[in-house]
Formats: C-alpha cells, sequence, structure tokens
C-alpha cells in the first residue's frame, strides 16, 4: 500500500493513481475502458473514506458498473461524505470540476450550492428517491457562476441488510431548454399583451398564473401583484369573485369549459361587459392542470342586442296589437299568403289566406280607392321596385279602416315580377287625426278671416270717427276763431264807445254816470282778457309744440324788452347772467315767462316795490328756471289749486284765473314740470322743470 | 279835396271800428284822409280804380293801406296777397288791423308781406297811439324804413 498523500487537489490523485496502475493492481471488477473508468481503477482510492478499490462492498461495485456502462449521466455520492464517482457524461456536466471532483466529498465538489443541494443528499441517502424537475442551481463552471437547471433523480443504494450505502445521481442538465422556455415564454406574453382580449391561466386552486396586459391595465396592476391571487385578493365584488372561482372548480370538475358573461366596473371606474371562456389544459394523464381564460370586452355588443330587443319588443306590440299585417304574393301563380292580421283586415279566412288571387284583396278595397291600388299593383308589377299607397276598407263589422301598404317587387334574372311581398299598416288613427287637424285648420282660417273682416270693419269705423272727430276739431277750431273775432268785436265795440261816450258826452253826464261808464269800460276790458286767455289755453292744449332749442339768456331778455309793462313798471326785475340753452317750443315758453312775471308783478302788497329775479341751472339733463318774487305768496294749501283753471286765489287782484292753467298746460305739452316754493308774505318761487338743449 | 292830402284807405266791414277809427282822425286832426270800404275786394277795386273808383282824382292812391282779416267777398289776407303779386303796389305800406290774434294769421300776413300786424285796441287810448304812428308812416319817405307801430306783433311772435 502507498503511503498517504495530501489529498489537496486533483493532481496528486491522479499520480497515486498511476501508481495503482503501475502496480497492476488493477481489481478484476471494474473492466471499464470509458476515460472515467480508467481514471476511477487509477484512483488513490485508499486516501478516501471508501478505501481501497478492492475492498468495496458489493453494492458499490455494482453500483460503479451500473454507472461506467450507463448512457445517461450519472454521478454516486457515496458514504457520510458524499463521495463522489461519476461517468463521462457526468463530466460533461460539472466540466471543469473535474477532473479534482473525483473521490471528493459532495461538499468539496459543491460549495457554492451545498445549502441548496445537501439537505436533497441527507433525504437521498435516508432511502428517498428523489426527483428533481428542473431544478434550479447556481453552479460555478469555468470560473463562472450561472443559473442553471437539472431534472433526474437521487437513486438510494441498499446493501443487503437494507442499509444505504449512498446514492446513484442520474441527472440532466435542462437550462437550456428552461431558457427556451423562458423566452418562449416571453414571446407568448408579449403576443398576449398585445392583444385587446383578456388572457390568463390559473393553477388549481384558482390563483392566477398568468395575465395579460390587458386585463392587467384594466385593474391598474403589475402582473407581480396579481399573480397567485384568487378573484377574492383582486378587485371584485364578492358576490361575482364567488361565481369566478366556483366556475374554474367546475372547469377542473367537469373537465369542460365554462362560457358565460357578466357586468364588471373596474377599480377606475371603466363599466362594461364582458364574455369570458375559462378552458381546461389537460396533462398527459388527462387531469385538469391549468385553466386558462379568455375575456372579451363586448359592452358595444350588448348595447346592439339591447336595442334590436327593444326594437323586437316594440315590433311585437305592433304585431300583436294587430296594426301590421303582412303578406306575399306569388306573382306567377296569383296566390297571396296573408298573415292573421292582413286576413283580419280583409275579412279572409284562414284557409284563404294561405292561397287567394291578389283579386280576392282588390274586391275588398273601398270602390272609390279600388282602380287606384290595382293601377299602382299594376305599375310596379311592370315597372318599378317599390309599391306604396293608401286605402280603405270596409271591415267585415262595416266600419271604415284606412290602411297604408308597402311592398317591393322581386324579379328573376330575365326581370320578370315573380314576388310581391310587403306589410300593411292600420292607418285609420292617424287618418282620424289627420282629418280631425284639417277641419282645426279650416276652422282657424274661417276664424280668420272673420276676425280679418272685424278687423276691416273696426278699421273702418275707427277711419269714421277720426273723420268726425277731425271734422269736430275743425269745427271747434273755427268756432275758437270766431270767438276770437265776433265776441271781441261787440265787446271792443261796447268798451269803445262807452269811453267815447265819457269823453264825448262828458260834461252831461253825472259822476254817478260817470262812474257807471267806468264800471262798464272794466267789466269790458275783463272779459275780452277772459276771452283771450280761454283762446291761449286752448291753443296750448291743442296745437302742436314742436321743441326747439332756445338760449334762455337772450330770448328771456328780449322776451322782458318786447312787454313794455315789464320795463316800464316801477319794478326791479333781474336776469341772472349764464342761463343754460333749453329744449322749448318758443310760443309756450314766452307765454310761460311772460305769464309768470306779470304775476310776480301784480301779486305784491301795497306800498311794496316788486322784486323780481330769474334764475336757470342744468340739474341732470334738465334746466331749471326759476322766476321768483317779493310778493305775498301763496299760501300751502293752493300750491295745487292755484294751476286750475278759473281759479282765482284772491279777488282783489285782477286777473282772469287762467294764467297759471296756460302755463301748466304749457310747461307739461313740452315735457316739463312745474313746482311752487312759497314763503307766504314774503315772496313765491315757480320752477320750470324743462329738458335741456346740452344735458351734459 | 286836397291833393297832398295821404289818403288811408281803411278796409273794414265793423261799421264802429270803422267809426272809431274816423273818429280818432278827426280827434288827432290827421294830415290825411280816412277811406272806409266796406269789404276786401272794394278796396281791390279802389286800389285798381274799377267800378265806382275809376275817377283817380276823386279817389287818390292811397299813402297806407289798412286791412281787416275777415271780411266779406275777399278777405284782408287775400287783398294782401293781391297787393304784393302787383308790381305797382310792391312798396304800399300795408297794415292788418284786426281782432284775430292767431298765430296762423299772424305768420300769414308777415309771410304775404304786410308791414305790421295790430290787434284791433280795446280802448280809445290805444286807438288814438295807434293813428299817431299811422300819421307818422304818411310822413315818411317810402324809401326809408316804417317807423314801427306802438302795440304791433312783431313777425315771430304769438
Amino acid at each position: 500500500m502507498a503511503p498517504a498523500e495530501p489529498q489537496l487537489s486533483g493532481q496528486p490523485s491522479l499520480r497515486a493513481a498511476e501508481r495503482d496502475g503501475v502496480r497492476g493492481t488493477r481489481p478484476c471488477w471494474l473492466r471499464s475502458q470509458t476515460d472515467l473508468g480508467k481514471l476511477i481503477a487509477a484512483h488513490a482510492w485508499s486516501e478516501t473514506p471508501l478505501g481501497p478499490l478492492d475492498q468495496w462492498p458489493a453494492e458499490l461495485r455494482t453500483s460503479v458498473n451500473l454507472m461506467l456502462r450507463g448512457g445517461a449521466a450519472m454521478a454516486l455520492f457515496w458514504g457520510k461524505e458524499h463521495t463522489a464517482l461519476y461517468n463521462d457524461r457526468y463530466r460533461d456536466i460539472i466540466q471543469d470540476k473535474h477532473p479534482a471532483a473525483l473521490g471528493r466529498p459532495g461538499r468539496e465538489v459543491f460549495p457554492e450550492l451545498w445549502d441548496r443541494i445537501e439537505p436533497l443528499f441527507q433525504r437521498a441517502c435516508a432511502g428517498e428517491a428523489v426527483v428533481l424537475d428542473d431544478f434550479a442551481l447556481k453552479v460555478k463552471r469555468n470560473g463562472e457562476l450561472k443559473e442553471s437547471f437539472f431534472s433526474g433523480s437521487y437513486n438510494p443504494i441498499e446493501n443487503d441488510a437494507g442499509e444505504v450505502g449512498g446514492f446513484l445521481a442520474m441527472v440532466v442538465e435542462t437550462t437550456q431548454r428552461v431558457a427556451r422556455e423562458q423566452e418562449r415564454a416571453k414571446v407568448f406574453d408579449t403576443t398576449l399583451s398585445a392583444i385587446a382580449d383578456f388572457a390568463y391561466s390559473f393553477d388549481r386552486n384558482g390563483r392566477f398564473l398568468y395575465v395579460n396586459k390587458a386585463l392587467l391595465d384594466l385593474w391598474g396592476l403589475k402582473l407581480e401583484d396579481a399573480v397567485g391571487k384568487n378573484f377574492f385578493e383582486l378587485p371584485y365584488p364578492k358576490e361575482l369573485a364567488a361565481v369566478l372561482q366556483r366556475q374554474i372548480q367546475e372547469v377542473i370538475d367537469r373537465k369542460t369549459s365554462v362560457r358565460d358573461e357578466t357586468l364588471y366596473i373596474s377599480p377606475t371606474g371603466v363599466e362594461g361587459y364582458y364574455e369570458y371562456i375559462f378552458s381546461p389544459v389537460f396533462a398527459p394523464d388527462g387531469t385538469v392542470v391549468v385553466v386558462a381564460g379568455s375575456t372579451r370586452n363586448i359592452t358595444d355588443r350588448k348595447k346592439l342586442e339591447r336595442d334590436l330587443l327593444d326594437i323586437q319588443s316594440r315590433m311585437d306590440s305592433a304585431l300583436s296589437a294587430g296594426a301590421i299585417g303582412t303578406w306575399s304574393w306569388d306573382v306567377v301563380k296569383d296566390r297571396v299568403w296573408a298573415d292573421r292580421n292582413l286576413a283580419q283586415f280583409f275579412g279572409v279566412s284562414e284557409v284563404e289566406a294561405q292561397a287567394s288571387p291578389i283579386s280576392r284583396y282588390i274586391e275588398a278595397i273601398h270602390p272609390d280607392d279600388r282602380g287606384d291600388v290595382a293601377q299602382k299593383v299594376q305599375a310596379v308589377l311592370e315597372k318599378g321596385s317599390v309599391y306604396t299607397t293608401e286605402y280603405r276598407l270596409t271591415t267585415p263589422e262595416g266600419a271604415t279602416r284606412w290602411l297604408f301598404a308597402r311592398g317591393s317587387v322581386l324579379r328573376d334574372s330575365a326581370g320578370r315580377a315573380i314576388a310581391l311581398p310587403g306589410t300593411v299598416l292600420d292607418v285609420t288613427e292617424r287618418k282620424k287625426l289627420e282629418h280631425r287637424l284639417q277641419q282645426t285648420i279650416a276652422d282657424l282660417e274661417n276664424a280668420k278671416a272673420q276676425l280679418e273682416h272685424q278687423a276691416g270693419a273696426l278699421e273702418q269705423i275707427v277711419r269714421d270717427r277720426t273723420a268726425r272727430l277731425q271734422e269736430t276739431v275743425t269745427e271747434l277750431e273755427s268756432f275758437s276763431y270766431s270767438i276770437s273775432h265776433d265776441l271781441r268785436g261787440p265787446l271792443r265795440s261796447m268798451q269803445s264807445f262807452a269811453q267815447a261816450l265819457e269823453e264825448d258826452c262828458g260834461g252831461e253826464v253825472s259822476a254817478t254816470g260817470k262812474d257807471y261808464i267806468r264800471r262798464i269800460v272794466r267789466a269790458a276790458s275783463r272779459m275780452d282778457r277772459i276771452i283771450q286767455d280761454v283762446l291761449v289755453y286752448s291753443r296750448i292744449a291743442r296745437t302742436d309744440l314742436p321743441l326747439e332749442r332756445i338760449e334762455l339768456q337772450e330770448f328771456i331778455a328780449s322776451l322782458l324788452e318786447g312787454y313794455p309793462s315789464f320795463h316800464d313798471a316801477a319794478a326791479d326785475i333781474v336776469l341772472e347772467r349764464n342761463l343754460p340753452a333749453v329744449l322749448a317750443n318758443p310760443a309756450a315758453l314766452t307765454q310761460c315767462v311772460a305769464n309768470l312775471v306779470g304775476n310776480a308783478l301784480k301779486f305784491v302788497a301795497p306800498g311794496i316795490r316788486p322784486a323780481v329775479r330769474i334764475s336757470g341751472r342744468l340739474s341732470a339733463g334738465r334746466v331749471l328756471l326759476t322766476i321768483s318774487d317779493n310778493g305775498i305768496g301763496i299760501p300751502e294749501s293752493a300750491h295745487e289749486t292755484i294751476f286750475a283753471v278759473f281759479h282765482r286765489l284772491h279777488t282783489h287782484y285782477d286777473g282772469t284765473g287762467i294764467g297759471l292753467a296756460i302755463v301748466r298746460k304749457a310747461v307739461e305739452r313740452m315735457g316739463g314740470t312745474i313746482t311752487v316754493r312759497s314763503d307766504p308774505g314774503h315772496g313765491s318761487a315757480f320752477t320750470l322743470d324743462l329738458a335741456a338743449a346740452d344735458p351734459s | 279835396m286836397n291833393p297832398d292830402a295821404a289818403i288811408v284807405l281803411y278796409a273794414e266791414d265793423s261799421e264802429d271800428d270803422a267809426f272809431l277809427m274816423q273818429r280818432a282822425f278827426t280827434k288827432l286832426k290827421f294830415p290825411g284822409k280816412l277811406v272806409v270800404v266796406t269789404h276786401g275786394l272794394e278796396a281791390r277795386h279802389y286800389l285798381e280804380g274799377t267800378g265806382s273808383y275809376a275817377d283817380r282824382q276823386r279817389h287818390p292812391l292811397p299813402r297806407v293801406l289798412l286791412l281787416d282779416i275777415k271780411m266779406p267777398h275777399l278777405s284782408g289776407l287775400d287783398v294782401l296777397k293781391w297787393v304784393r303779386s302787383n308790381s305797382a303796389f310792391r312798396d304800399l305800406p300795408v297794415f292788418m288791423l284786426t281782432s284775430s290774434s292767431q298765430p296762423a294769421d299772424v305768420a300769414t300776413a308777415y309771410e304775404n308781406g304786410a308791414n305790421s300786424y295790430l290787434v284791433k285796441p280795446s280802448n280809445l287810448g290805444d286807438f288814438t297811439n295807434l293813428v299817431e304812428d299811422l300819421a307818422a308812416a304818411c310822413r315818411a319817405d317810402r324809401t326809408t324804413s316804417l317807423p314801427t307801430v306802438r302795440g304791433a306783433i312783431p313777425a315771430r311772435r304769438l
């Protein structure tokens, strides 16, 4: 036996093996000529817990031979330290771990993944057959640590006593296949994410395995948030989640697809109708391993369906109400098929309705309409496609019914009419309404004509009355002209001759007679003034008073100048400066100012020198023209009545009682107002409020 | 008949008014003669020198024409229009003397060339003033403007 050598690397072991070989101690049980067979034979096994080759137990020897002869990649991990032995194919897997791995403890062969596989080694050594299925391991090979996948099994090896000495690992590396599958899954996800439908799958517990992007977007979740969850853990109402979970279970149990539709409102508030199918995915043994699902948004279709249903139900109600009848006329055989409603309209029996000549129906039509319908039918058969007409029928009960018919001609390839199917609508009610409407329109037109006639009569009346009124006004005008001329003439004569009597025959008249003469003169002159004032008043009230711009300053100055009584009087009349311009009628304004100034001069206490002040100012687009005096004043109680016609406040002052009435009428006719303020005993102030010529 | 005496032709249908006017002429010793005609047509005949007025010696042309407005046959305004349309009388001073102070009458009178518009006086004092002013008008040279007559209604007043 060779002295033990340090076992820190593969080289010394190799040297020991060569040495063993040189010594020709190759045991007869190991005859494999594979690379590893030779290497195992040459290995310095006495330096390992396994001891020299010839002392290996029978089950180990058998297993080594089995391994070396086998076509699959196999390794034996023997003893407490899981000392490694492997064949050529296994060497290809572990790559640069060979040749150092041979005869070394498992822990040293796979230090980078020992914590992952030691539990499996232990289980195998405990007698359990361990299966690996795409088992992921980070293996260090050729200096590179890389995730790799393996499938296979660890098979315990027992001796005759049933003790497990180690295990045979049969391993296939699936790294490339897994990578391909992962790549395929990625393509698959990319593809499914591009479609608008929802695609997803569940495991047997109803938990999501896969969810495509469309559904994730609807939920507002990421794939990792959804995978592994069931409907109860996702944004679904409890009732809906329960239904869906139950349907998944149904697919698994019955191994058939489930198809259904549901309303769903997403967490983002999108409401929609969805149709979905859950389908089973079978394992080779026929069990359901996965449930695949797809869902389609059918909101639009659902709406169409609802609309269609609505139309259908209305159609149904129209048909069931008997308002629509349908027919089909086989033109070639002259056979009309009619439905129940149409048969009823025409009073045709059920048997007749199956096949009757068209004449049977034409004859039932009201005589007045029959010819027209027959003509239209003929016309559409010869040339045309659509037939519409309205006609009357007398029902079996004797009532008149209005029908609206519409049909379309079907022709053969030669253009020959072969059939005329169509519908008939009962429009009796509509006709009645139309008739009533026409009646109403006629009534209205009648009423309108009557109204127009009456309006015309009224207009004539108004014209007549206006003409008569005009006549009256003209008469009145000529009457007032007569008053002014004819009445005043005699009056003037009375007055003048009374004066002449005094002048020419004064010597023959006594003092009493002279007094009488004076009284006659005074009364006549007063009557003359009254007549004049009445005429002025009626003229002011009656005639047009067109307004024009008047410069008050010059206007009043010239007015005062023109009335000798004003500047001759022993009075002070002050016209203030800067009077504004006013919109007024010159004649009417003259009348106003003259009357007011005249009053101011007249109504003063005896012995007082009259003082009149005329002022004017602008106020809010109006001109306020004030004539104030130092006269006897007017008690407040008379402020309104002084403006009335023939109202005289002071009988001992000369006056007609019309002056202020004229002023007020004139001011009002010019769109103004007049107000009075007074301090009885100290004076009055009359203010005319008139439109300003320059409002600003 | 004094040929230099100024003639004032007065068309007036009121006898009273004519009398009072004549009285004032007499009282004031008017330097001329008041000729009264009782309606407009007669005034026109006088001016035309037709009919009984053919003799211009006996019926010389007036220096001033006084016209009432409301008269039979031809109104004062009609006479005025005729006078102004006749070139011979274009410069004849015409005074309207009327009881009407209707603005329409006043306006029509001035529009048709009246020299003044007077409302008939209702007392004798005013009559006197009027006749004094008439006398002044008769004395005035026709080429100069006429003196104003007291109490006349100016052209653009009520």
